[in-house]
């Protein structure tokens, strides 16, 4: 059975509460997942994974300079190098993402071979559209 | 006495910190300087009386109730309570205190500090500690930046 490691940064909650849905959906397809605070999950865990999908709120100033926080950035700094893993993005955001997933995926640069998923948004609900961009993506 | 950035930066080394009047409630401050100190890799231990677990960690009635013990508390009680925890602080042996200051004063006030100072505790008091976290929004940004303008940011010390 495949398993899933999702990580999350949130600064109010709103991002938890997508990662709890994501967690929700994958679990709904049969998948074993577990949803974690970046402060909770130790980066040498992900090794080994099936997929690890990690989300960050967007911080920045309105609509210019989004990025991951220091927080994020920290735990990605330790991840170790996440060969044969499939990884995905997800962030939330109030009016745009703008260069949030470009950060992010810089961040990784190195740690994942590809990343084959980028899902937002804005009030932390899993809309249908996310629910089928995670499908697509798991394959299921 | 007031406060200096060297007392801030000792406080925001330690590892394990009890945050006393965590809220269960997500949208009060409390809760989310908790979880925000958690995410942040500090062992955050709740203390509430009214709580035996948040988010499914366990809540302790009292910093003399923790083991192992903790190196500081974060107090974000109102100042009439903080006065017994300062005292509870003391008998537990943690010697960094964080009295919150929220609107209204939070934990601040003349007394609390008095007493803190009275058990010789360190004590970090008036601030909130979103301002001073690494990489901290710009909402706390601006807070700090507004204490600078108003010359309320802690001095280097």
């Amino acid at each position: 059975m495949p398993t899933a490691a999702i990580v999350y940064r949130s600064a109010t909650g709103t991002t938890r509460r997508l990662a709890e849905e994501i967690g929700a959906h994958l679990g709904s397809r049969g998948i074993t997942t577990t949803v974690q605070s970046v402060g909770e999950c130790d980066p040498v865990s992900l090794s080994g994974a099936d997929v690890v999908l990690l989300g960050c709120w967007t911080s920045g100033l309105f609509v210019v300079a989004q990025h991951p926080d220091e927080p994020w950035l920290a735990f990605v700094r330790d991840l170790p190098v996440l060969t044969g893993t499939r990884v995905g993005l997800f962030t939330t955001y109030k009016l745009a993402t703008g260069s949030m997933f470009g950060r992010m995926q810089t961040a990784l640069a190195g740690k994942a071979d590809r990343i084959d998923l980028q899902l937002k948004s804005r009030d932390g609900q899993l809309s249908d559209a996310g629910r089928q961009a995670l499908d697509r993506f798991l394959g299921t | 006495m007031a406060t200096t950035m060297k007392q801030i930066d000792g406080f925001l080394a330690l590892k394990r910190i009890a945050v006393v009047g965590v809220s269960r409630n997500p949208k009060e401050i409390s809760y989310t300087l908790w979880q925000e100190l958690r995410q942040r890799r500090y062992d955050a231990v709740p203390v509430n009386p009214a709580a035996t677990e948040i988010d499914g960690k366990p809540c302790y009635p009292s910093v003399r109730d923790i083991d192992p013990p903790v190196e500081g508390a974060l107090i974000m009680t109102t100042a009439a309570v903080a006065e017994q925890v300062i005292e509870d602080c003391s008998t537990a042996g943690v010697q960094h205190v964080w009295l919150y200051g929220g609107l209204g004063g939070g934990a601040t006030s003349t007394a609390t500090i008095a007493a803190a100072e009275a058990h010789g505790l360190d004590t970090v008091s008036g601030h909130c500690p979103y301002m001073f976290l690494p990489g901290t929004p710009v909402f706390h940004k601006m807070h700090g930046v507004g204490k600078k303008l108003t010359g309320s940011y802690p001095k280097a010390g």
